[in-house]
């Protein structure tokens, strides 16, 4: 029995070791060129030197050095932590209360109302821009954060996703509560939103993968270079002719690492098997 | 509840005080449940039904963004234009058909790699980085590595097939091969955003539906068909939705790698309003474009929404 | 019921405050600039710029900080640097939202081929009454040129740009090819596909032309070859096409380079520095082409011209670059001095440190006269040319357009699309874009 599940286990690994190496291939390869010069880089890439750390470099870290001479990486990403970071808040508390809302409560007007709201995921940010940059305008909020966080926060898909989670979650326990005496709000933090953990982690990182790469709304926002995002800081990489492909490498690179950290740290919150569960005690 | 039964019994002269009663409550009622979902309703109203509804306004109007003061109403010619436009009906097509092509393979490839990491496997957290690792880049960057990929010469692509004795292909310079170049790379890059969200629906199903089946003597085949799949129901609905939404808007890739060609088989229809609107300048006549789309997609959601909804019942 | 009326009551509110506030299609106010003149006279101008931590951006700071320090007390300048992605997203974003909001500011940078649209919108004010004349024949004549619409001059530039063929000085010697070197030995086309074809071989291809760039390279660098014809693509009407575009003139153009992707002595969708990693004997492709040739110390490389169609034919090459313009939020008090900055950012100084920055040619005579580089082999042929045979792009208000829809006839005709059908095809989609 145990060779068996010991086989099992190994042909697991493999399967996921090939599957990995088939999604992260152009992440390695960008890594991998972010410490080679440029002539490396594109004669590398038609072989599989691509993914091979280079043999021989006077210096490995020259581009990163080079980058953050160049750029203001640290205070425009420390900016992007900040400013995402109050987004994540507010998207999280007002997204999930109306998810909530659509999932179990009732009001004069809410099939309508979440119609409307189901219709408006379709329509394309690019198309809508100069409007909302107007209204943002008007509000006085350019070159503020303001002008970046409040248009963002309510956003029709989260809505949506939370709504279908809750909608999953079995009734009992609210009217075991409400029979008790609880009003809607505590049901709501006390009750539900520790249930939904593992939806709430993953809103949290969709928001920051979006809006981290986010690039033309915020140059249209800010103009202060105090106030840049990090995407901001990294593009004078890409539109100086002729590229140089190593430091954007490097800068990439400075990117992605924060994000997949905010990923690895919000794994913790899938726990497996504690959910759904509430009903059995 | 309570009040209810009161009501039956009482006499019908005190039953209108009751009755205001009830009207109270369910006042209140009712506010508790706006607040929940007003502040949401007052920022997507601000931020984006009224821009929206700028965009038709100006769906109606010659405006050339570069002079916004001297718009001029020009009634239905937009959406007259929009209809013989060639190129514009050639990306409805190619639009559909991406998204046709996308949804299947990103929803069954997110599907499989939850089932694959939703185990106490050492080390499995990794390999969900792994995955959702296409995700963290932009879909600029992306798009400019795959093209990089895809180069018909020595991209890497190219170099792997024929170290297997495959011809190289011309990958986005075929106006054949060029759209499924694209639907692949984008079922790559998203998958791993729709396995987490796969990943917290599996997480929901009590694992003592699984443990009972076990006692029951149910294969893992009969497991997955009987509790998985319909424990995921609702899950599934929101990604094919949300996967379907996000395919009929496609703009980046088409516009970093193909620019809409070869011979516009790459043309979106979001990539033709940006066009239109930013480049050519021609804003009214790309809100109509932008009109038109909405409507088209609106009623095929409606559409499935209704399938749905019918089904739950 | 109650309830609901009063939900209705206050939406409405809510709307008309909203509506009332955006007021379509933007007021009058006008944001973005201080008081015209402050207590103590001095005037301030806000300023624009695409760069932000390239050289070319720290030239710009520095640039600013002497200007300001020279106009202490009569004129401050404010830089505000933009950033953007490729050829201008990003920038060309904010202008257009602050063009929809009114919050210009006084002075920004503009790409040549755009100025003909902003001038014809009104967003940018000419500037003839400011300027030295005599002065302004120093300058390139396109870039006079480029940012001249309809008789009024709106701006100028510190920098030019030119198309021009790099060649493999080995490669050519062992096939026995010698290169020209000056204008008047340019090779003809045939002459050019001739050489390619003899440089073909192996892994080689003859000449690499950035052919998978697409976009707007493919106007700046093939439309020369109709201009060279005697060819336009559009009428001075500034939106006629037909006859034009799709004439026989432009038919051999692409014809032409149909020719040389189809007997594989250009590469259709190149790796980038094929030239520079020995996979092409010669490049064409633009003056900021050394800064990358010279990672490569071990490669010996030449510049020939720009080809022209017959022997003894017109001469044309590319042109064009970002220039300094004035803005319509520019108050009349505030011109003279927006002005001064427009000079001094162009004048010889400002066009040699460019050059130290970005690599790109001068815009003016007398820079050239102080930049060795361009008065000797291999650059002086970019002189040559910039000075002699440059022409520039079709000034109309929708160059947008017309310039993409050629662009894609010539991809079209790449990938295998007959010329002219490509061509009537341009035609068909301009005649949708514009009226």
């Amino acid at each position: 029995m145990s060779i068996k599940k010991q086989n099992n286990k190994f042909i697991q690994y493999i399967v996921l070791i090939l599957l990995a190496a088939f999604f992260i291939f152009p992440l390695i390869w960008m890594v991998v060129s972010s410490f080679k010069n440029d002539p490396q880089i594109l004669s590398d890439v038609s072989s599989i030197k691509a993914f091979m750390l280079p043999a021989f470099n006077d210096n490995y870290f020259y581009n990163y050095s080079d980058c953050l001479k160049q750029l203001p990486i640290l205070k425009s990403m420390l900016n992007s932590f900040f400013y995402i970071g109050v987004i994540i808040i507010c998207s999280l508390i007002v997204n999930s209360l109306a998810g909530y809302g659509f999932a179990r409560l009732d009001f004069p007007g809410i099939k309508i109302i979440f119609t409307i709201i189901l219709a408006l995921m379709i329509i394309p940010a690019q198309t809508i821009m100069l409007p909302l940059f107007s209204i943002v305008f008007k509000l006085g909020w350019i070159n503020s954060y303001l002008g970046l966080i409040i248009p963002v926060i309510a956003n029709p898909f989260y809505i949506f996703l939370f709504r279908q989670t809750f909608l999953g979650l079995p009734k009992e326990i609210e009217e075991a509560a409400k029979l008790d005496g609880a009003n809607q709000y505590t049901i709501f933090v006390k009750l539900i939103m520790p249930l939904a953990k593992p939806i709430y982690a993953t809103v949290a990182i969709m928001i920051f993968v979006a809006t981290w790469n986010d690039f033309i709304w915020p140059v249209m926002v800010i103009s202060d270079p105090s106030k840049q995002t990090i995407q901001m800081a990294l593009s004078s990489l890409f539109s100086i002719q002729p590229i140089n492909y190593g430091r954007v490498m490097a800068g990439l690179t400075f990117v992605t690492i924060p994000v997949l950290i905010i990923f690895l740290t919000m794994q913790k919150y899938y726990v497996q098997g504690i959910v759904g569960s509430g009903s059995k005690n | 509840m309570s009040l209810q039964i009161i009501f039956t019994i009482a006499p019908l002269k005190e039953r209108w005080i009751i009755i205001k009663i009830m009207k109270k409550n369910r006042i209140k009622a009712n506010a508790v449940s706006i607040s929940f979902v007003l502040p949401a309703i007052i920022l997507l109203f601000t931020f984006m039904i009224i821009p929206f509804a700028l965009s038709f306004y100006y769906s109606f109007m010659d405006y050339n963004i570069l002079k916004p003061n001297a718009m001029s109403f020009v009634g239905l010619d937009n959406f007259k234009k929009v209809f013989t436009d060639t190129i514009f009906i050639k990306s409805i097509y190619n639009t559909f058909r991406f998204t046709i092509l996308v949804v299947p393979l990103q929803l069954g490839a997110a599907l499989g790699l939850a089932l694959l990491v939703n185990k106490k496997l050492k080390g499995i957290k990794l390999f969900r980085l792994a995955f959702f690792a296409p995700t963290v880049l932009s879909l600029v960057v992306i798009s400019i590595l795959w093209t990089i990929i895809y180069n018909p010469n020595n991209g890497l692509l190219n170099s792997i097939l024929n170290s297997i004795g495959i011809a190289s292909q011309p990958f986005l310079s075929d106006p054949t091969q060029a759209m499924y170049c694209i639907v692949f790379l984008s079922a790559w890059q998203g998958a791993g955003f729709q396995m987490m969200i796969f990943l917290a629906g599996l997480q929901d199903i009590p694992t003592y539906l699984y443990e009972a089946a076990e006692v029951d003597g149910a294969s893992k085949v009969q497991q997955f068909f009987n509790i998985t799949l319909p424990g995921l129901k609702n899950i599934s609905v929101l990604l094919f939705l949300t996967i379907t939404i996000g395919a009929v808007q496609l703009l980046v890739q088409p516009m970093m790698m193909t620019q809409g060609g070869p011979l516009n088989s790459t043309v979106t229809i979001v990539y033709e309003i940006y066009q239109t609107g930013y480049k050519y300048r021609n804003m009214g006549y790309g809100s109509a474009m932008t009109v038109v789309f909405t409507a088209i997609i609106l009623v095929i959601v409606l559409i499935q929404n209704k399938l749905m909804v019918s089904k739950e019942d | 019921m109650k309830f609901s009326k009063k939900t209705i009551a206050a939406v409405s509110m809510a709307t008309l405050l909203m509506f009332s506030m955006v007021g379509c299609g933007g007021g009058s106010q006008d944001q973005s600039n201080k008081s015209a003149k402050s207590a103590d006279g001095s005037v301030t101008l806000n300023f624009w710029v695409h760069e932000t931590d390239s050289p070319e951006g720290q030239l710009y700071k520095q640039r600013i900080e002497e200007f300001n320090k020279a106009h202490e007390g009569k004129i401050k300048v404010d830089l505000t640097q933009i950033a953007r992605t490729g050829d201008a997203s990003g920038y060309d974003d904010k202008v257009n939202a602050a063009i929809t909001t009114n919050s210009l500011p006084d002075v920004f940078t503009v790409d040549g081929p755009n100025v003909a649209a902003q001038a014809d919108a009104g967003v940018i004010q000419p500037i003839d009454q400011f300027v030295d004349k005599e002065d302004l024949k120093d300058f390139n004549k396109d870039i006079i040129n480029q940012g001249t619409y309809k008789g009024k001059l709106y701006g100028l530039a510190a920098m030019d740009s030119s198309v021009v063929i790099y060649y493999n000085k080995d490669m050519f010697a062992k096939a026995g090819i010698t290169a020209p070197t000056k204008i008047a030995d340019a090779w003809t086309w045939d002459e050019l596909y001739e050489n390619a074809k003899k440089l073909t071989k192996d892994d080689v291809y003859g000449i690499d032309m950035n052919l998978k760039w697409g976009g707007e390279w493919n106007t700046f660098a093939f439309l020369p070859l109709v201009q060279s014809l005697d060819g336009q693509i559009v009428a001075d009407d500034g939106k006629t096409v037909d006859g034009l575009i799709n004439s026989d003139k432009s038919v051999q153009a692409l014809t032409y380079i149909k020719k040389l992707v189809d007997n594989k002595v250009v590469n259709p969708t190149p790796i980038d520095n094929s030239f520079e990693n020995g996979k092409a004997a010669m490049a064409m492709t633009g003056t900021w082409e050394p800064g990358n040739l010279a990672k490569y110390p071990d490669l010996k490389w030449g510049i020939m011209p720009y080809p022209v169609a017959k022997k003894g034919g017109k001469a044309v090459s590319p042109c064009g670059a970002w220039g300094y313009y004035m803005t319509k939020a520019c108050t009349t008090e505030k011109q003279e001095a927006a002005v001064e900055l427009i000079k001094f950012l162009t004048n010889t100084d400002a066009c040699v440190a460019i050059y130290k920055a970005n690599g790109m040619p001068p815009a003016r005579a007398t820079a050239f006269n102080k930049i060795d580089e361009f008065k000797k082999e291999p650059l002086n042929v970019i002189t040559e040319q910039l000075q002699n045979t440059a022409t520039v792009r079709p000034l109309t208000p929708n160059y947008p357009v017309i310039s993409d829809q050629f662009s894609k006839a010539i991809t079209n005709t790449i990938n295998g699309m007959d010329p002219k059908q490509a061509l009537d095809e341009a035609v068909k989609q301009i005649s949708v874009q514009v009226k």
